[in-house]
């Protein structure tokens, strides 16, 4: 059985989207799987890997109206014959929560959170969120304007993390560094932006996925050994800590969480105490790492939703390293041309 | 045989926009407004003309009612004037039984003259004259105090007239939301509410009646209501049993978002504006949860922009076509920002007349006013639009037509469309007599003679 | 008019034209890619407005307007 699924977030770019990982995680599952990329930009990389994306598809903005998305996506069905989505990107969720059902309807599958697990995970709710799952949470304040930033720093001090309604995390030492980083995040994605307290610690992640009743289909915690200027994990070591799983688990099972996602955490360096940094209701860029190394969520979810048998186990090695490295494709300009004019890539040979 | 002519185009591809596939916010078009053709309603009125829909009116208040009253068994709605105080508009609201809520004595005095009795209106808002609060009271109104001096006012009204009143008093507190409204009404977190209804109960013309709050404006968190919501009816209680008084009515304000484009905003309405029904929620479940059957007290919603502002749209005409030395496409059209107050929030919904081929740009609309300011809409992807065609902003509903102002140019008509399908108009394009009336000119400065 | 320029576009029948000296690369419609070969070929904008007008079902008026301001739009990009 030929498997079709539509991969959103194939921009492998310096700060990257997990289509990519997604796809290749699919592609080396051992399934049948054509893996469709849904870009939003003719230079998305995603849309030149020909190994691992077999077609791709330039898709409307989801900042534009919800009926010009559906009827890109019926259009590309109507060729495709889509069974599954996985959306991977924070701004685009909302639209798919949104119109879930009428792709339920056209016959395609989404495992991705409800509205309520989507606002519960808001990062404007973290103090909520982190009683439900009986951790801290470092303190904050949201901002819509630089009297309020000034406000919060005065109360929060510094360094202190200025971070936006979707992307983007800053450390500023000043006030005149938080208030560039607040300007620069307000002018890509408007409001509201989340001033937190600095904690001392080491950030680690917990890459999971929740079946939506309260079952965890697999987990897998790294600590982040290099970071880039955007805060993204750029190499990692996988680690096994048991307070770290179980509190992931809490997750999975306290919000009945459905669909892939990212756990970020810090551990204090004084206490070893964890504070939920944010959760991210998507897999992150890094999702091929635990792939290589057993974990394969992409292939799980897929598994799930066309109701075929799937692994639910975390068993994997502590001490394996990711390195990510960075690559360069030789196209032509007829490549480029295709896409821009007609958006969607030429047919790739088998 | 000629070819079909299509406008031409040239765009150099740039990351990031780098698709005609990208953006299409403005695709399609809409030759009607709720079953009347965009041109009959310009042949009638001209252009431009603000437009509602009875229907949609009824429609939306029906809902949010019958949603409301399904939750709370004491559910009562009061219209906000200041949302669109059209006499149209508030007796199509009055007709499906909503009582007035006022901010103002010309408000008061208007939905007086409309025939709404002073038992039927709620009187809100900072500054109140003394002579309107008298007023007020002697005809029944709700008054909700929003200060110590204007307790002292109220006192003073009561007094003059030799009896003693029930009021109300507005609180304020937090919500968990930013900026927090802490200029209105009474703190409760610091004993200030409490301190005001002290006061209250401790005069001889005045005693508490109900509480009043107004959390914010275009709420994009349910849960915010249900702070409030938690917060009043412990207010209420601790005030009940203190002062052995039953508090008779709960006001909960306003504050719903329409489906309007805040600017500053990344997702489109549809998917970042939750239904009106999750903000009823917040509050009668919240209030169901709090109380017990026996203490049900009245509870009013005063929602103006989620019931009108998707009623409403504004037909404008391009008049001319320029591109700007940057190379911007922009329209200008025969409305402007003085017609248009929410323009500085929303970016509004922009649909052509016709269809017109040709490749989509992002242009800026500006109005016609002689000003810098004059910007309607910032950026529009619009194909290339021809002199002459209709562009149809929404939602208009809520504000623009009570904050509209008279600068350089008349204001212009305003039509309903009715459930029948019939079009009236509810108020005519001013003429120069309604601008000048209230004017006169010193008799030494009647006279002028240009030289030659 | 300084042709050079548009002389050395790489023009693809879909709309695409690529700059193979600057590297950079644009779109245009039918319509645009006409009125760019007839520049191509050296006629002046009357001549232009003239060679459309017998080809395509289009006003005088509204062909100069938007002649125009295709040209105006080669300007900005310094294609002209």
């Amino acid at each position: 059985m030929k498997i079709t699924v539509a991969v959103s977030g194939i921009n492998t770019i310096d700060n990257p989207g997990p289509g990519a990982g997604i796809c290749r995680a699919l592609k080396e599952s051992g399934m049948d799987v054509r893996t469709i990329g849904l870009a939003y930009d003719a230079l998305e990389p995603g849309i030149y890997l020909d190994q691992i994306i077999d077609k791709s598809y330039i898709m409307p903005y989801p900042s534009g109206s919800r009926e010009s998305f559906i009827d890109r996506i019926k259009d590309i069905h109507s060729r495709e014959c889509i069974d599954v989505i996985i959306s991977a990107l924070d701004a685009e969720l909302p639209i798919y929560m949104d119109i879930e059902p009428v792709l339920k309807d056209m016959g395609i599958k989404m495992l991705i959170p409800t509205k309520e697990m989507f606002r519960l995970r808001d990062k404007l709710r973290l103090k909520e969120l982190a009683e439900k799952i009986g951790v801290k949470a470092p303190e904050y304040l949201s901002c819509t304007s630089l009297t309020d930033l000034h406000e919060a720093a005065k109360k929060l001090g510094f360094p202190l993390m200025v971070k936006g309604p979707f992307y983007e995390a800053y450390k500023a030492n000043s006030i005149g560094e938080a208030e560039g980083y607040f300007t620069k995040i307000a002018v890509a994605w408007g409001y509201p932006i989340i001033a937190q307290k600095f904690i001392q610690g080491d950030e680690y992640d917990v890459i999971g996925c929740g079946d939506g009743n309260g079952n965890d289909m697999g987990v897998f915690a790294i600590r982040k050994m290099t970071i880039t200027k955007l805060g993204k994990v750029w190499n990692a070591v996988s680690v096994r800590n048991e307070k770290l799983i179980s509190a992931t688990k809490k997750v999975v099972k306290g919000l009945s969480w459905r669909g892939g996602f990212e756990f970020e955490v810090l551990l204090e360096d004084k206490t070893q105490d964890i504070y939920v940094l944010e959760i991210n209701p998507r897999f992150p860029a890094w999702v091929y790492f635990p792939a290589g190394c057993g974990i394969n969520l992409p292939a799980r979810m897929v598994q799930l939703l066309t109701g075929q048998e799937y692994d639910t186990h975390s068993d994997y090695k502590s001490g394996k390293l990711m390195i990510r490295h960075t690559n360069e494709l030789v196209k032509d300009i007829s490549d480029f041309e295709q896409v821009s004019t007609f958006g969607e890539s030429a047919e790739k040979g088998e | 045989m000629k070819k079909e002519y299509v406008k031409p185009y040239i765009k150099k591809q740039t990351a990031g926009v780098m698709n005609k596939f990208g953006v299409t916010y403005n695709k399609g078009h809409r030759e009607e407004i709720e079953g009347v053709p965009v041109a009959q309603i310009t042949d009638k009125f001209g252009s431009p003309v603000f437009v509602l829909s009875e229907k949609i009116i009824r429609e939306r208040y029906r809902t949010i009612y019958s949603y409301f009253s399904s939750k709370y068994p004491k559910a009562k709605m009061s219209w906000s004037y200041k949302t669109n105080y059209l006499d149209a508009v508030c007796s199509v609201l009055h007709q499906e039984g909503e009582t007035a809520e006022v901010v103002s004595d010309f408000e008061y005095q208007k939905a007086r003259r409309l025939g709404v009795p002073g038992n039927k209106i709620i009187y809100n808002g900072p500054y109140k004259p003394l002579e309107s609060i008298v007023t007020a009271l002697k005809e029944g109104a709700m008054v909700n105090l929003d200060n110590f001096d204007e307790i002292i006012k109220a006192e003073e009204a009561a007094k003059s007239l030799g009896k003693k009143f029930p009021v109300g008093i507005r609180v304020t507190m937090d919500t968990g939301v930013y900026p927090q409204w802490s200029r209105f009404g009474f703190v409760i977190e610091n004993g200030n509410a409490f301190n005001a209804v002290k006061r209250i109960q401790h005069s001889d013309y005045l005693r508490l009646e109900g509480i009043h709050c107004h959390i914010g404006t275009f709420m994009l968190e349910p849960n915010a209501y249900k702070e409030a919501v938690k917060k009043v009816v412990q207010l209420m209680r601790k005030i009940e049993k203190e002062f052995e008084i039953s508090v008779s009515y709960l006001d909960f304000g306003g504050g719903f978002p329409s489906r309007n484009k805040l600017k500053g905003t990344y997702l489109p309405p549809e998917v970042s504006v939750q239904p009106v029904e999750n903000f009823i929620d917040a509050v009668a479940d919240t209030l169901m949860e709090e109380l017990e059957p026996k203490e049900y007290p009245e509870v009013y919603l005063e929602t103006g922009r989620a019931i009108v502002d998707e009623a409403g749209w504004l037909i404008t005409t391009v008049d001319a076509v320029k591109r700007l030395p940057d190379g911007t496409k922009s329209y200008i059209i025969d409305a402007g920002v003085n017609l248009l107050y929410t323009s500085a929030w929303y970016n509004y919904h922009v649909e052509i007349d016709r269809e017109i081929r040709g490749a989509y740009e992002n242009s800026i609309i500006y109005g016609p006013l002689c000003m810098n300011i004059d910007v309607v809409v910032e950026s529009a992807f619009l194909p290339p639009l021809p002199k002459g065609t209709r562009l149809i902003l929404s939602p208009m509903g809520a504000y623009n037509m009570t904050q509209w102002m008279q600068f350089i140019r008349y204001r212009p008509a305003v039509a309903m469309i009715m459930t029948d399908r019939s079009v009236e108009q509810i108020r005519r394009p001013e003429t120069l007599q309604d601008i000048v009336g209230p004017e006169s000119v010193p008799a030494k400065l009647k006279k002028f003679n240009f030289k030659e | 008019m300084d042709r050079d320029k548009l002389a050395v576009l790489a023009i693809s029948e879909s709309g695409f034209i690529f700059d193979p000296v600057t590297g950079h690369s644009y779109t245009a419609n039918s319509t645009g890619l006409r009125i760019l070969e007839l520049l191509k070929d050296g006629k002046d904008m009357e001549g232009v407005k003239s060679a459309m007008a017998d080809e395509y079902e289009a006003g005088e008026d509204e062909l100069s307007v938007d002649i125009n301001d295709f040209i105006e739009n080669l300007k900005k990009y310094f294609l002209l």
